[in-house]
């Protein structure tokens, strides 16, 4: 230390008594000692990384080579496995996790669970690395833990929902909603404002993956006003999803109490969906509200649940400021069955002609 | 007295040089550490991404592609059918024809069966006239906008008004997205709702084998100056924008492959066009500042994101002429938008865009190339006057070239150490060569182009310079491999 000290106070004093130019000089030739190195160590990175990717590609078909057929073999005739485990050396189990991984990828039913019960003794090496490592290591654990984990590895995926890493959360969430179904779904549900990032049609068709045994769970999620308006947005765009004709009851009561942007569309996209005419009263109200996208969504509804005394307010959207309000109109009133005045107004000459002209050409929506 | 004080402006302009030089270096530098470490960090998230299972579980926005087509006839039937064919759950192409003098609009028709179709535009951007409005009887996923000449930007704004999803792709209607390309650009959009913008990497296509619309066989062009561009694009992409990112301050995200929120560049105004009132030739660059301005200006929270996986290739320019014009429009395009968002140089009012990533881009990037010229010129100067020793000389141009070789060989680690595409060894050992080369004669013509754009800029120039495009070919039967022939 003392002799690098040393050497530091020279080139110092070495500097202070050159010129300038030759102190630039000095920091030049300094400068490119270092960059140098930098390129050196650069270009070593370079073939080192090229000679690794070598080695581990060769070494992941020398190993899947010897694993492929015993694996094939086991799926065809679920014989023994201690063969193939013997095959396994200890330092390859996670590459062999991995493997297996990849294979359970392209099947499924009573093939993947052949596979993981292949997995089983090595899976424990997972559910650590599920609580260990950065962020990207979790989230790739958890990600084999819902493909091969076995069961056991439950309590992992729960805990996992609380990781400080939120798309460590939402794989868990994913792969508890997928493996085990409607029960867990009230744990996913208290956490959805850990999601908040991801976007609510992506979460909703999570949720509604579930099937019908969700539906309860989501109504009282829904109903619950002690949920944020975001989850039960949420629930409302799952319920919508699944045709939860008994969910559009609730609706009347958010629509004439709620204020938030995404509960109150998300409403009206579910009484659009599964409304009966009854609905229509609070619908109707909603149509005329300043917020253009609840505005939007309400002419939506009413041109699924409308009758022809909605023709009128229809027509009337039709020229609404709002473009989208206008396109939901035209197609409102076609599925009302007013072609005619669509007709009427494609000829009309008004700017907004060939929107009607387009809704009357096109499929029904 | 006079040549005294010529020299001490000679001397001092030296030093303004000098100093450029360190802070630009050490910006690509401390980038370059940056996307190191968030490149290893995306590789590893990357293992925990199923596309697949993202297809198959739905809740992926619908999307509509739009691709501005002028005088593509070589190439846009063959690009449109591979972006019909990506893998995305739910999307939509508009192609806007921007006024075609060639057999574009013909060749569209005929090969995709085009019939007039009434749609109705959802905003009000203003735009050049629109001729017509064709949908194809063979891909109902396929609209066509023909359109009065307008601009590239202008054939944007004119499909960001007939877009009817909440997201929109932007890109060179001869480019070819990978077919994974959609479901990993939206990526950011799923995971991080304030996403409103997102970009990802564009790879030159020129010598890779291109099958059926797709890039089946990657490697290096054989001719020269593209296989300096791989270079620049890899440094660009991989070093660059990778570590702007990490920063969270991503400042340009390529016309050629981006995804944004309709609703928000609505709001903008969309891109700027002679018919938006602002003309410039970087639109790309010009509406995400745009972006970043208003949402610091409305406080809305937002991000706008680099993706380095989802591909968009491309076929970059092989003549010299044609890609001088190119650099020449880039720094025109560069020093138009920073000049026109001026105020939000070093104004902490907007965070760490205004008080870094503008000020790099409007100070190193777009006063470089005139500090660099001038540099040449003094630096000239004071070598033939004698007013420098040799030594001093070869140490600098030493410098100035070993950290070039740095720097790209640093681009090429990020490569190997991420995404590989280049997986003969012979490339490797091309793309060394190419990184001692460079910057010997390549750089200096760089300079010289990219100093022509900033007078262009100074003098308002206008247009895009003509760009030759020869269509992507796919190998005959065996034959390896140039995708990209000459006609």
């Amino acid at each position: 230390m003392e002799t690098i000290d040393a050497y530091f106070a020279a080139f110092q004093n070495y500097l202070g008594a050159i010129a300038l130019q030759d102190q630039i000089l000095v920091w030049l030739i300094v400068s490119i000692g270092v960059l140098f190195a930098f390129t050196l160590f650069f270009a070593a990175m370079v073939v080192l990384l090229r000679l690794g990717n070598i080695r581990t590609a060769a070494k992941w078909k020398q190993l899947e080579a010897v694993w492929e057929p015993r694996v094939l073999d086991y799926l065809a005739e679920a014989n023994d496995p201690h063969e193939l485990w013997a095959r396994v050396h200890k330092n390859n189990r996670l590459y062999f996790i991995h493997y297996l991984y990849r294979v359970a990828m392209r099947l499924s039913g009573e093939e993947r669970r052949h596979l993981q019960r292949l997995a089983e003794p090595y899976i424990e090496l997972v559910e650590t690395a599920a609580r260990r490592g950065d962020a990207e290591q979790r989230a790739r654990a958890v990600q084999t833990l819902s493909v091969l984990g076995r069961p056991q590895s439950l309590s992992v995926l729960i805990d996992a929902l609380d990781d400080a890493s939120p798309l460590v959360g939402m794989l868990a969430a994913r792969s508890l909603l997928k493996n085990y179904s409607a029960e867990h779904l009230p744990a996913v549900l208290k956490r959805l404002h850990r999601f908040e990032y991801w976007g609510t049609s992506f979460i909703a068709s999570m949720l509604a993956g579930i099937g019908p045994e969700a539906i309860p769970t989501l109504r009282s999620c829904y109903s619950d006003v002690s949920m944020t308006p975001r989850s039960r947005a949420v629930a409302a765009d799952a319920l919508s999803l699944l045709n939860d004709f008994a969910s559009a009851d609730e609706t009347p009561g958010v629509l004439e109490n709620e204020h938030d942007r995404d509960l109150l569309s998300s409403t009206l996209r579910l009484v659009g969906r599964v409304g009966r005419p009854q609905h229509l009263g609070a619908i109707r109200r909603m149509c005329d509200v300043s917020d253009q996208v609840i505005r939007a969504n309400a002419i939506r509804a009413l041109g699924f649940l409308g009758d022809e005394a909605d023709i009128q307010r229809l027509t009337s959207a039709f020229f609404d400021p709002s473009p989208w309000v206008s396109i939901h109109a035209a197609w409102g009133l076609k599925h009302l069955g007013a072609s005619s005045v669509l007709e009427d107004l494609s000829k009309s000459g008004h700017a907004r002609h060939e929107l009607a002209l387009q809704v009357l050409s096109e499929e029904e929506e | 007295m006079i040549e005294v004080w010529i020299w001490r402006i000679i001397h001092g302009f030296n030093g303004v040089v000098l100093v450029y030089f360190v802070m630009l270096n050490v910006v690509y530098f401390s980038t370059s550490l940056m996307a190191f470490r968030s490149l290893r960090r995306y590789a590893r998230r990357l293992r925990s991404f199923d596309v697949d299972d993202l297809i198959a579980s739905g809740g992926a926005p619908p999307i509509t592609l739009l691709a501005p087509a002028y005088n593509e006839e070589a190439t846009c039937v063959e690009s449109t059918r591979s972006l019909l064919t990506l893998r995305y759950p739910e999307y939509e192409m508009l192609l806007i024809n921007d006024g075609s003098k060639d057999k574009t609009m013909e060749r569209l028709k005929e090969a995709f069966h085009l019939v007039p179709a009434a749609r109705a535009p959802t905003a009000e951007i203003a735009s050049a006239a629109v001729r017509g409005v064709y949908r194809s009887k063979r891909n109902p996923a396929l609209w066509v906008i023909d359109k009065e000449n307008g601009g590239k930007a202008d054939a944007l704004n004119a499909g960001v008004n007939f877009c009817r999803t909440p997201l929109f792709c932007a890109m060179d209607a001869d480019s070819l997205l990978e077919p994974e390309a959609l479901m990993r650009i939206v990526r950011p959009f799923l995971e991080e709702s304030r996403t409103i913008a997102a970009g990802g990497i564009i790879r030159i296509a020129n010598g890779c084998t291109v099958e059926s619309g797709v890039v089946t066989d990657v490697r290096l062009p054989k001719n020269i100056w593209a296989q300096f561009q791989v270079l620049e694009y890899l440094r660009a992409f991989l070093a660059g924008r990778m570590g702007w990112d990490a920063l969270n301050a991503t400042f340009i995200i390529s016309g050629a492959f981006g995804l944004f929120r309709r609703s928000m560049v609505v709001d903008v105004g969309g891109y700027s066009s002679k018919f938006t009132g602002f003309e410039t030739v970087g639109e790309d660059i010009e509406l995400v500042v745009h972006l970043h301005r208003h949402c610091y200006e409305n406080r809305i929270p937002y991000r706008v994101a680099y993706v380095p996986d989802p591909v968009a290739w491309t076929e970059c320019p092989e003549s010299i002429k044609v890609l001088g014009r190119q650099r020449d429009r880039w720094q025109r395009g560069l020093n138009e938008v920073t000049f026109h968002h001026l105020k939000m140089l070093l104004n902490p009012r907007y965070g760490r865009i205004g008080l870094i990533a503008f000020p790099y881009f409007c100070l190193l990037e777009g006063l470089g190339p005139a500090i660099e010229f001038f540099g040449y010129v003094s630096f000239l100067l004071t070598v033939i006057l004698g007013q420098a020793s040799w030594l001093f000389i070869v140490c600098f141009l030493m410098a100035a070239i070993v950290l070039g070789i740095a720097l790209s060989l640093a681009a090429i680690a990020l490569e190997e150490l991420s995404f590989r595409r280049y997986r003969r060894f012979g490339d490797l050992i091309r793309l060394f060569l190419l990184s001692v080369i460079e910057g010997i004669g390549y750089r200096q013509l760089n300079s010289y182009w990219r100093f022509k754009g900033f007078i262009g800029a100074i003098f308002r120039q206008k247009g895009w310079g003509k760009m030759e495009r020869k269509g992507f070919q796919s190998p005959k039967k065996s034959e390896p491999i140039q995708s990209i022939q000459k006609k």
